[in-house]
């Protein structure tokens, strides 16, 4: 038994340890900010009107098309969706903003209308056989 | 005293060899890491070399490792093994010298985990050519500072009991 | 003596890392796509589409283009003047290609006793499927439409091909596959690397899309659901084509009705396959196989294609898959 080797028990990180921990810790959390969207990754929005599907848009094909169903009107750009006019009261819709994720979603419940975001996944073939 | 020098480098790779194949019998792939992403406990030797032996002694075990690689799993797994490995062994000669003055083993173990994670994402991507590997790098850089200073800290425990033994041999081989 | 084996190691080590860094270039060139060409058009009445994977795609698309429109002036029976259309006409036209053509299905009417047969024309014209005239024909017209159908009832001897009178031939059966033929046939002649081309869901796929010579990935559609994927299929170069009883129907008083007409009964076939995607050598076989194996069911599909020497992927009317040859098939 060596009672002279009772060197501090606790982690003996030293200054390099602990700079190099924090800036990996800086990166992952930039990294988190920033999800790369890779080239398979190209959006679609869903519209929904009255509960019914009614328009599936490939947005990587738009470049501020608008689209107006019920009383609402959305525009539709590259990258997202948005309510750029309701006729409804609160107008909770529209100031949501930009719908830009895989699964973000608005709705304008008294107009009756969802825009949901899809990711259109290419599934990674060439071509489709039917 | 090279008869020495290469005996021990053989021990040190087939102790390398059996960590990095128990590990990948134990432990099931990992949600979220890509498939093959392991805790690296074969780091734990190459460090140990690095620190005896320097560069020299190191990249024999991760070129050992490689061939091994392409041996038992092929070409693929060699190419990401030895693009890991050399990138892990290269960043770790550079900071051993700093060991125990900037550098404490955890700091070099997740320095090692991470640069071997990294290169073996960066070798995936060329093989696939898929481009969105890249989203995995965030979740394996948390990995690598769990991983890293785990095997760093087994280290720093095993150090001075190794040393202890060696100095022991050294002095009874003087007798 | 140490300053030596340092200077050794490090330039062993520098050699290494240049050979991986260089190992990466070549392996991620090898992998990298030829650049596309792709373009959407309507032709022969469906949809087609092109891609071409080439440094030099020169006028490839718009060549395949012309080629598939020039293609409906040969078998088209809409047209009069086409060569199909005087056969149906005048009983009789002179045509190389054709005659080999109707020869080999002759051969597949046999194999599938007579339910596959070209000469279902005039039965077609009963029904006109996917028409703004469908109808469901009455017994007597479809009795008396089958009395002109049969595989003796044309001939092909050499480049001349004869029908008797009222028989009608329908090539719909093999019009897209024959399509695929000709443009593998054309593609051949050109620079490109690779294509993969879809007329109406006929697909060709002809060389490879990057120099590591990766296979080419087709997905097969859903029949019930056809906005899904039922899986992949992955080829070198070949010919893929699909039946189905989804692609041109009509529903009357709830029952279905779609455009696969069994030439001995005159009906949509009941076979008990609802899709059939097949993988040949040629694009008239993938065509004309697809469609025969939904018209004898699986049993006798399995039998003709194994003796075709073609491979499937077979689906029945409770979903299950079944596949045949060897077909490399991802499911989802």
């Amino acid at each position: 038994m060596n009672l002279n080797s009772s060197k501090k028990r606790k982690l003996p990180l030293l200054k390099g340890d602990i700079i190099l921990i924090a800036s990996l810790c800086l990166l992952i959390v930039i990294l988190f900010l920033c999800s790369f969207k890779g080239e398979n990754e190209k959006l679609t929005a869903e519209i929904y009107f009255e509960g019914e599907l009614i328009k599936t848009v490939a947005l990587s094909e738009c470049t501020g098309e608008e689209f107006t169903v019920g009383g609402c009107t959305l525009l539709l750009e590259k990258d997202s969706v948005s309510f750029t006019h309701s006729d409804c009261p609160d107008k909770l819709c529209i100031k949501r903003g930009k719908l830009k994720r895989k699964g973000d979603t608005m709705a304008c419940v008294p107009e009756k209308v969802v825009a949901v975001i899809k990711s259109e996944n290419k599934d990674d073939f060439h071509i489709a056989t039917y | 005293m090279k008869t020495n020098k290469t005996a021990f480098l053989g021990i040190m790779a087939a102790l390398a060899l059996v960590l990095s194949f128990l590990e990948s019998m134990l432990i099931p792939d990992i949600p979220f890491l890509p498939v093959g992403a392991k805790p690296g406990l074969s780091n734990v030797v190459t460090m140990y070399v690095a620190t005896v032996m320097g560069f020299p002694g190191a990249i024999c075990i991760t070129v050992i490792k490689g061939i091994f690689a392409l041996i038992t799993r092929g070409a693929t797994a060699a190419f990401m093994s030895l693009f890991g490995g050399v990138l892990s062994t290269a960043l770790l000669c550079l900071v051993i010298k700093k060991r125990g003055k900037v550098f404490s083993f955890i700091g070099i173990g997740i320095i090692c985990a991470a640069a071997h994670n990294v290169g073996q994402l960066m070798a995936a991507l060329c093989v696939t050519g898929t481009y969105s590997l890249i989203n995995y790098l965030k979740y394996l850089l948390i990995f690598s500072l769990i991983t890293g200073s785990v095997t760093g800290f087994m280290l720093t425990v095993l150090m001075p009991r190794i040393e202890k033994i060696t100095v022991k041999q050294n002095k009874e081989m003087s007798k | 003596m140490a300053n030596r084996k340092r200077l050794i190691s490090m330039i062993a080590a520098l050699s290494l890392t240049a050979l991986i860094i260089i190992s990466v270039f070549f392996v991620s060139e090898r992998n990298k796509k030829y650049p596309l060409s792709e373009k959407s058009v309507i032709a022969m009445g469906t949809v087609v589409t092109e891609k071409i994977y080439s440094e030099n795609p020169g006028t490839a698309i718009r060549d395949i283009t012309s080629i598939i429109n020039g293609l409906e002036d040969t078998i088209s029976w809409r047209k009069e003047s086409s060569a199909i259309g005087i056969l149906n006409k005048d009983g009789k036209v002179q045509n190389k290609y054709l005659g080999e053509v109707i020869y080999d299905m002759q051969s597949l009417s046999r194999l599938t006793e007579g339910k596959f047969d070209l000469t279902v024309g005039r039965v077609s014209r009963l029904w006109n499927i996917g028409e703004e005239n469908e109808r469901v024909p009455s017994e007597n017209e479809i009795e008396e439409a089958l009395k002109t159908v049969g595989t003796d009832k044309v001939q092909a001897q050499g480049y001349t091909l004869t029908a008797d009178d009222g028989t009608l031939l329908d090539l719909g059966a093999i019009g897209k596959g024959y399509a695929c033929d000709l443009i593998y046939t054309y593609l051949s002649d050109t620079e490109a690397e690779g294509a993969i081309v879809s007329v109406g869901g006929s697909i060709v796929a002809y060389g490879k899309y990057n120099a590591k010579g990766d296979k080419w990935r087709i997905a097969v559609t859903h029949p019930r659901e056809t906005d899904r994927y039922l899986g992949v299929i992955s080829i070198d170069e070949g010919f893929v084509s699909t039946s189905g009883d989804y692609e041109r129907y009509f529903e009357k008083d709830g029952k279905r009705y779609h455009h696969i007409l069994d030439a001995t009964t005159g009906y949509p076939s009941e076979s008990g396959l609802i899709s059939a995607t097949v993988v040949a050598k040629s694009g008239v076989m993938s065509d004309a196989l697809s469609t025969a194996c939904l018209l004898v069911g699986e049993k006798k599909a399995i039998e003709i294609l194994e003796g075709a020497g073609a491979s499937a992927v077979l689906v029945d009317e409770n979903l299950n898959i079944t596949t045949v040859g060897e077909i490399e098939f991802e499911q989802q």
